[in-house]
């Protein structure tokens, strides 16, 4: 080897050293998911998203105990909620145990008079007292009543009962020695709030290991029949076992793709050392991928890093290229240098397809348009001026492609199959009636029906329904947004009763307006009206005289009390749930006002008549994140085609004949044409992914074009070419084909679409190669 | 969340507490008086005892019966006196119905009650195992007629005093929060019926129900 050479390798060993010391010790990979979301365009956007990083909907964790002793579950989930109390990583642990605290209760009490939504004018009447009373007699005639009883002297009129029978009416789980349980007594369940947000995976995946830890230490050792398991669900964890499921099922299939390719090279070359030396430029690119990101970003998030290895799949192309061409009489070095002007105007013209990713407005795209990039740059220059210099001297193909060669000379005499086949592929678009897009985001889902269903169980079980439709009432002051919801929830009771809305929670229920606190003080009268009222209801009922002094005082002091505001219900659980039906977002005051049973959402739009408020939106989530997807699809789809373009002009300065740059660009399009073709007659929706994928598949595709349209004279010259293009494409239909095999949609769709991109590619540049027995 | 949202048939926990010492039946006579706490759960040396009892009630119990109850409340002037009839479908059926002065019905099947009261249009159901006291309180009656000692036993001490031509038979719940509303409930009688159900709150508030004969 030459100095220059040694200089060469220090170098890159150099970088590679520290790229990789870097990557090791600074690069930072995030794992949240939100990170990769977009901050949301309009303001409803944000809101949504907000409430997706932060809210108490992505906190929740569902836990149930599963058993066949109930007792043994009453007491395992009692301890279980103690630890969990006491570790203070969580905002809420309910298990049944303890509906209101002590504290909640007595405050509840106090402010009856303005809480309660019965409290009016004729509540205090002679005739209603005295109906309240008879009322209480009748449930004197239990004396097992020592609790409510307790409560009749100050209350008579049953206002704290009203309010707990307003707030309470959720028909809840059933208990078994004060805990909740499933009605057939099979499970315990608990349901806990983190203080980490639901996305953020780290925080996440510790927080539930350390649950199941507290868990077995609780259960102990499974012992038979008696044995006791935790079930676990909720947004944060699903989010964690996707990330299991998708590392579980990408290891599982890159382990079996290396398999497979590395068999493949191993037959193609023959050569261990040389299989060792493919992966150096994609080993580097990856590196410097990353350095990139991070440098850029700040951090790399996991989905940039999967994906860009992915994108990146087209690098192994270039040391294959230069393996190909050897023949053992030449030297690395002088090989490269002949074939580097095919090579480089690919990797650019590439890397400005990749770079319209750069501007997305999804931070996870830009990250991956990035990642490529750079990876693009570093892998072509390793295989340019490092790689030569270490492939052994001497080395050739084991195999010269001369039969490869005349089968791809003679797929060029039958050009005409590919107009036939794309008009195919356009006609099978047209006559078609299978949705194009995939609109839903729930089937792009990596998460099992089998979870989804055990989700949905213990959602109804506990009484957490997944919340799809809300208003969004928004306004400058806590009190605007609350009058604001009492006034629109009227609009939705006579919803209520033509059966289109089966019932909705709101911030005012708990907390009303200050308005109509005031009302309620207003509706209590002057003692001495009350007095009256109570004497002359009071006639001929046997309670002892004065015994309701208490009432007279309470209803006095009720008058001038101070209204309640969010204040007054902080740090309790009431006060959680507050904090997630009304809270500020940057200066302006949201209330949120989730919808259950909304079987027909047409009607129920059409029915609910909002007039021209601009402050109140009804909110479809599901519909409005499956918009937000599409409308990301779009703009990749947009920046594609800008990306397209781009690498038109590209080939166009680098090959200056606009001939060639359409015998190039021919074969890609219509392998892309007709692979969408075949995977949308095969009954796949396009998504995101899918887009992604295309972009890999026209880097694979200018790459094989470029080289079969390379001018070159003998067969011989032609067949190593050939030859290195058939293992290119043979590697890269090995390792995405394998990826087809994947259960997570996601991946298959990637897998699909790039191991037919490739076929398709290889053949149609074949197809349309210049016809070089002319040239010859 | 420990409240949602949702209206529908309201269960309130504190009118769930009220309709717990409805579910009384059996036959008998007055309210014991004064028993003294440690007795010994087996009464007699004829080796009589409470499963022996709880049998031969079983045995000889009627669908139906007539009670006359009173209620003795230290925030009334006077005692309420309500009538009306029990009836009792084995294995799991309770049913109270008030029929004077008002109409009012409660109705336990399996783990549901049915609280009625039509004059007013209230018709509430609850669940009895999201109410430990009450379903504490319901098993006094339904175990005890249904011969059912293990279930019995699971919720209450069981004190039986006397002999079989006139005995007592005394529950002391075992539960905290049971321990909170009842005191203890008695069934006395006389032979295989039941006379007089006796329950005690803690604050010296009690109810009693005689029981007047079938409701033929």
């Amino acid at each position: 080897m030459t100095r220059i050479s040694w200089v060469t390798l220090l170098i890159w060993c150099m970088t590679l050293g520290f790229g990789v010391w870097f990557v090791a010790t600074r690069a930072h990979v995030e794992t949240e998911l939100s990170r990769m979301l977009p901050e949301g365009a309009t303001p409803t956007e944000r809101l949504l998203l907000t409430e997706l990083r932060t809210g108490v909907t992505g906190r929740l964790i569902l836990m149930a105990l599963e058993g066949q002793d109930p007792d043994r579950l009453a007491g395992a989930s009692k301890q279980l909620a103690a630890w969990m109390r006491e570790s203070g990583a969580f905002q809420y642990i309910g298990n049944g145990a303890q509906a209101w605290t002590k504290e909640e209760t007595e405050r509840l009490f106090q402010y009856r008079y303005v809480l309660s939504p019965s409290v009016q004018e004729s509540t205090f009447s002679g005739a209603h007292l005295r109906d309240s009373l008879e009322q209480r007699l009748s449930e004197l005639a239990s004396p097992v009543s020592s609790m409510g009883k307790g409560l009749i002297p100050a209350d008579p009129t049953g206002e704290f009962m009203k309010i707990l029978q307003t707030w309470n009416t959720w028909t809840g789980p059933t208990r078994h020695q004060g805990v909740w349980f499933s009605s057939d007594r099979g499970r315990a369940l608990l349901l806990a709030e983190t203080k980490a947000a639901g996305f953020d995976m780290e925080s996440q995946e510790r927080i539930q290991g350390q649950i199941r830890d507290a868990f077995r230490r609780i259960a102990g050792a499974p012992t038979g029949a008696a044995t006791v398991r935790l079930v676990m669900t909720g947004p944060g964890v699903i989010a964690v076992e996707m990330q299991q499921t998708i590392q579980d099922d990408a290891w599982r299939l890159a382990l079996w793709a290396t398999v497979l390719v590395t068999a493949f090279l191993l037959v193609s070359y023959g050569s261990v050392s040389i299989l060792a030396l493919s992966l150096v430029p994609l080993t580097s690119a990856i590196v410097a991928g990353i350095v990139a990101v991070d440098l850029a970003f700040g951090f790399i998030h996991g989905i940039t890093l999967a994906f860009g290895i992915t994108l990146l799949g087209v690098v192994d192309d270039y040391p294959i290229h230069l393996f190909s061409h050897l023949t053992g009489e030449n030297l690395a070095p002088a090989v490269m240098k002949e074939i580097w002007p095919t090579m480089r105007l690919g990797v650019v013209a590439t890397a400005l397809g990749f770079s319209a990713l750069l501007l997305s407005g999804f931070p996870g795209l830009s990250q991956l348009g990035l990642f490529a990039m750079v990876g693009l740059f570093t892998a072509a220059g390793v295989t340019r001026w490092v790689l030569p210099h270490l492939v052994p001297a001497g080395f050739q193909a084991r195999r010269e492609g001369l039969q490869v060669a005349r089968w791809a000379d003679m797929l060029a005499k039958a050009r005409l199959v590919v107009p036939l086949v794309v008009g195919l592929a356009i006609g099978s678009f047209v006559w078609s009636d299978t949705p194009l897009w995939e609109e839903d985001i729930a089937n792009l889902s990596p998460i099992s029906t089998e979870k989804t269903v055990r989700d949905q169980a213990l959602r109804n079980e506990l009484g957490v329904p997944d919340v799809r439709d809300l208003l969004v009432v928004e306004g400058s002051s806590e009190e605007e947004v609350l009058k604001r919801s009492e006034t629109v929830t009227l609009a939705l009771d006579p919803l209520v009763a033509k059966g289109a809305l089966g019932g909705y929670d709101f911030a005012a229920r708990y907390l009303p307006s200050r308005r109509t606190q005031q009302a309620r003080q207003a509706a209590l009268p002057d003692r001495e009206t009350l007095e009256r009222n109570l004497t002359s209801a009071l006639k001929g009922l046997p309670f002892k005289p004065s015994l309701f002094q208490p009432f007279l005082d309470a209803a006095g002091k009720a008058k001038t009390q101070e209204p309640v505001d969010s204040r007054t219900f902080r740090g309790t659980a009431l006060g959680l749930k507050l904090d997630s039906l009304l809270f500020m977002r940057e200066g302006r005051w949201v209330a949120v006002v989730p919808l259950r049973g909304v079987t027909d959402r047409q009607k129920f739009r059409d029915l609910l008549s909002l007039g021209r408020d601009p402050e109140v939106t009804y909110l479809d989530l599901k519909e409005e994140s499956n918009r937000m997807v599409g409308a990301y699809r779009n703009e990749t789809l947009g920046l594609l085609g800008w990306g397209a373009l781009s690498i038109g002009l590209v080939l166009l300065a680098g090959l200056r004949a606009p001939l060639t740059v359409l015998r190039v660009m021919l074969p890609i399009v219509s392998a892309i044409v007709v692979v969408a073709a075949v995977l949308h007659a095969l009954g796949e929706r396009f998504s995101l992914f899918h887009i992604a994928s295309f972009l890999l598949v026209i880097g694979l595709g200018l790459d094989y074009a470029l080289f079969f349209n390379r001018r070159q004279g003998t067969l011989r010259e032609r067949g190593r070419t050939v030859y290195g293009l058939v293992v290119c494409s043979t590697t890269t239909i090995l390792v995405f084909g394998v990826l087809t095999l994947s259960q997570i949609p996601v991946l298959r769709a990637i897998g699909m679409t790039a191991a037919l991109g490739s076929l398709a590619c290889l053949l149609f540049a074949a197809l349309l190669a210049e016809d070089t027995r002319h040239a010859a | 969340m420990t409240f949602g949202e949702s209206n529908g048939s309201g269960s309130l926990r504190l009118p769930a507490v009220f309709l717990i010492w409805f579910f009384l039946l059996g036959p008998a006579t007055r309210s014991v008086a004064q028993t003294s706490p440690q007795s010994e759960p087996e009464g007699g040396s004829t080796g009589w005892n409470a499963e022996q009892l709880l049998e031969s009630l079983a045995r000889n119990r009627q669908a139906e019966v007539r009670f006359e109850e009173t209620a003795f409340s230290n925030l009334l002037t006077e005692p309420l006196k309500t009538q009306g009839i029990l009836r009792f479908t084995p294995p799991a059926r309770l049913e109270k119905h008030v029929t004077a002065p008002y109409d009012e019905r409660y109705l336990v099947e399996g783990d549901t009650v049915l609280f009625e009261r039509k004059a007013k249009g209230i018709n509430r159901t609850l669940s009895l195992q999201d109410y430990p006291a009450l379903q504490a309180f319901v098993e006094a009656f339904r175990s005890t007629l249904a011969n059912d000692v293990v279930t019995l036993k699971r919720f209450y001490s069981v004190t039986l005093q006397g002999e079989p031509r006139r005995w007592v038979l005394i529950l002391r719940p075992l539960d905290k929060a049971t321990q909170e509303l009842v005191e203890s409930i008695r069934f006395s009688g006389e032979r295989e019926q039941v006379r007089v159900i006796e329950i005690r709150a803690p604050d010296g508030d009690r109810s009693v129900m005689v029981i007047t004969g079938g409701a033929g």
